[in-house]
């Protein structure tokens, strides 16, 4: 299946037909979620409309941390195959991915303000994200740390394999750590539990981040193939006026 | 089939061996490490005055997080010295398996660094003021947990192999990696403090060791096949 | 004998060599020539096994060497322009390292005859940081007197005489001829033609690269 994808040129031309019906698609979703989200759905007795927050912090949350798994798994894939679309593929999933972990993290924040009356509560689930943006941080860097891409792209590639053995590991310490120093606190990020309602808005929206950044990637990748050509013919160029 | 296994020990003992010769000669980097994690001891009271109850609080978490501040700058140079002067390429026609190459200069990093860093880490304990009946527990916890951390430090000076600006990229990509040790070692005490049982914190800590020992190696491994084969 | 087949080897992103193929004939030095980045020390490093190969093998008679990678490089000694010799110790430090760490045994009678084969025996207690170029190039070549001791194969050698004074390459030329004479197998890329005399053939990289696109 991925070798069969694998081609660049099937790859654009696959793409090059899902393009725009991914992102108008999307933008449905997102539209009609929002306005679920905003004012079709009920306020919560204890946060009233701070609620809302949850629609685009969740489904931030998710993303982030499945474009994660999916970061890693396009990294096994340029490890083992060796072929060089898997690591467009990750090279461009990363950045969206810090995106959205950045937003998890920004509307947590934010959604901290009204409940907690602070702007940043050290709670397991935001700790954790803010690790997992340094992981995004950190495979964005190594990526481009090196002299030739290709040295970067391996280095990158093992980094996300041992985050994504190291994830689940922190995930527990960080709970652990947060039962352990914090018993009292009574509000979670969950919120309680969740009426029907808001359960649609909610789908709507996590359907529409995810086909979002599926969109988002594509043009990242094609992007980045174009520039590829680009540095090739420049290169074939170059060898020409030399000889 | 024994002679085999032996020989392997023997070749394992020396590459320990070679690695603690390499780093005795140049004391400084070790008084320096030390000096360092004092240091970053001293900020504290400095920095929040010199109140004995406030010490005393953080000062588990203070010698944990300097000590994974402190062994920072060294762990650039754990393989990048290696690898420049071609040891490396030497390394991996060594009869044993990378792996176990890999395993064994973990295990040399930690003696020459953090087993200093254990011995001293009492009188980081008394110069922040923790109580003395913690300072056992102290000493056992980070002794369980250096060990994942020099494995851990070890695959990071894996990944910049070659790269540039790697000693400041360093912290950034193993820093998140050591949280949990951080969490599980400091935990130990924490519990002591409440008169809760350390146990539950210092056997995760402990499975955690075990669990870097496994992968780490790995890991390193394939890393410098990777910086090697370029 | 070692079969180079089809090797298609990749250095960064740059195809160094396709579909390259050659013998390497066992009791004789090859001699690698070719110009700069024509991607000798690339074939050296493969063959030693540190390079990956995209596609091809590589066989010794009919077995594949990297199907038993530890067997292969255990007999040999690989030496490039990096000596693999640590600054902080001294020139018998490192020799006793690298003999330990290949499993060999070693005490100092052993230390001493194989510093003495590159006319180094005075130099065993100086560090590697006090040593010249040229030193430290005959401490690293002192290994290869070891062939003579345990059993080793192969020498691959990224041009090791640059450094080397006139009587040193007489003795470096001794080893050759010596460890010749048991049989072994010696492949050198180097850019001076001259420093091999006897019982070698060369391989020009350039050639055989132009030979394939006619």
């Amino acid at each position: 299946m991925f070798d069969w994808l694998a081609n660049p040129n099937r790859f654009k031309k696959i793409t090059n037909k899902l393009e725009p019906s991914l992102l108008v698609i999307s933008l449905l979703f997102i539209i009609f979620g929002l306005y679920f989200s905003l004012f079709d759905s009920p306020k919560d007795y204890q946060q009233g409309d701070a609620v809302r927050i949850m629609y685009v912090h969740v489904p931030s949350a998710w993303l982030a941390s499945f474009l994660y798994l999916s970061l890693a798994i396009s990294s096994i894939f340029y490890l083992v195959w060796k072929h060089p679309l898997a690591d467009l593929i990750s090279s461009s999933i990363a950045p969206i991915g810090a995106l959205f972990s950045i937003l998890t993290l920004i509307t947590g924040s934010l959604w901290g303000k009204p409940m907690w009356g602070t702007w940043w509560v050290w709670d397991a689930r935001l700790t954790s994200m803010l690790i997992l943006f340094f992981f995004y941080l950190g495979f964005i860097l190594l990526h481009n740390a090196f002299e030739r891409k290709v040295d970067g792209s391996k280095s990158a590639s093992v980094l996300a394999i041992i985050g994504i053995i190291n994830l689940p590991i922190i995930k527990f310490s960080v709970d652990w750590w947060h039962t352990l120093h914090q018993p009292s606190s009574i509000l979670k990020f969950d919120g309680p539990s969740i009426d029907n309602q808001m359960l649609l808005p909610l789908t709507l929206m996590i359907i529409g981040f995810g086909l979002f950044s599926l969109y988002l990637i594509i043009v990242n990748v094609k992007t980045k193939l174009i520039e590829k050509k680009c540095e090739a013919l420049i290169l074939k160029l170059n060898l020409k006026e030399l000889s | 089939m024994n002679s085999v296994y032996t020989s392997w020990s023997s070749i394992f003992i020396a590459h320990v061996k070679r690695d603690i010769l390499t780093n005795s000669r140049s004391l400084i980097d070790l008084i320096s490490i030390v000096g360092f994690m004092i240091l970053i001891i001293i900020l504290f009271p400095l920095g929040l005055g010199p109140i004995q109850e406030k010490l005393n609080i953080v000062s588990n978490a203070v010698i944990w997080v300097g000590l994974i501040l402190a062994i920072m700058p060294s762990l650039e140079k754990l393989l990048q010295k290696d690898f420049e002067n071609g040891w490396l390429d030497q390394i991996a026609t060594s009869p044993i398996p990378l792996e176990v190459v890999m395993l064994s200069k973990g295990i040399s990093y930690w003696l020459i660094i953090l087993i200093p860093l254990i011995i001293t880490s009492p009188i980081f304990a008394i110069l922040l003021d923790m109580d003395l009946k913690n300072i056992p527990w102290l000493v056992i916890s980070i002794s369980s947990g250096s060990l994942a951390i020099s494995l851990i430090g070890l695959s990071g000076s894996a990944l910049i192999l070659g790269a540039r600006r790697g000693n400041i990229l360093l912290p950034i990509l193993i820093i998140p990696l050591m949280t949990p040790i951080l969490i599980f070692g400091v935990g130990v005490n924490e519990a002591i403090k409440i008169n809760a049982s350390p146990y539950g914190n210092l056997f995760l800590l402990l499975a955690l060791t075990l669990v870097y020992l496994v992968i780490s190696p790995f890991i390193s491994a394939l890393l410098v096949r990777i910086a090697i084969g370029r | 004998m070692l079969y180079l087949k089809d090797l298609t080897i990749q250095r960064g992103n740059k195809i160094v060599f396709s579909n390259f193929n050659a013998v390497i004939r066992s009791g004789y030095t090859t001699l690698i020539k070719g110009k700069n980045g024509s991607g000798k020390s690339t074939l050296l490093r493969a063959i030693a096994g540190f390079t990956p190969l995209e596609r091809g093998t590589i066989k010794q008679d009919k077995k594949d060497i990297f199907e038993n990678n530890e067997e292969w490089v255990k007999n040999l000694i690989f030496l490039d322009t990096k000596n693999g010799l640590s600054k902080d110790l001294t020139v018998a430090e490192n020799l006793n390292a690298w003999l330990t760490m290949k499993g060999w045994s070693s005490n100092k009678e052993i230390i001493k005859m194989a510093l003495k084969s590159v006319g180094m025996e005075k130099y065993a207690e100086l560090y590697i940081s006090q040593c010249s170029e040229g030193l430290k190039k005959r401490a690293a070549l002192s290994r290869l007197y070891i062939s003579f001791i345990n059993k080793v194969d192969f020498w691959i050698l990224d041009e090791p005489t640059n450094e080397l004074d006139t009587t040193s390459l007489v003795l470096f030329k001794k080893l050759v001829f010596n460890f010749l004479e048991q049989k072994g197998t010696i492949i050198i890329a180097s850019h001076d033609q001259t420093i091999i005399e006897k019982n070698f053939y060369t391989l020009d990289l350039d050639e055989l690269k132009k030979q394939r696109v006619s």
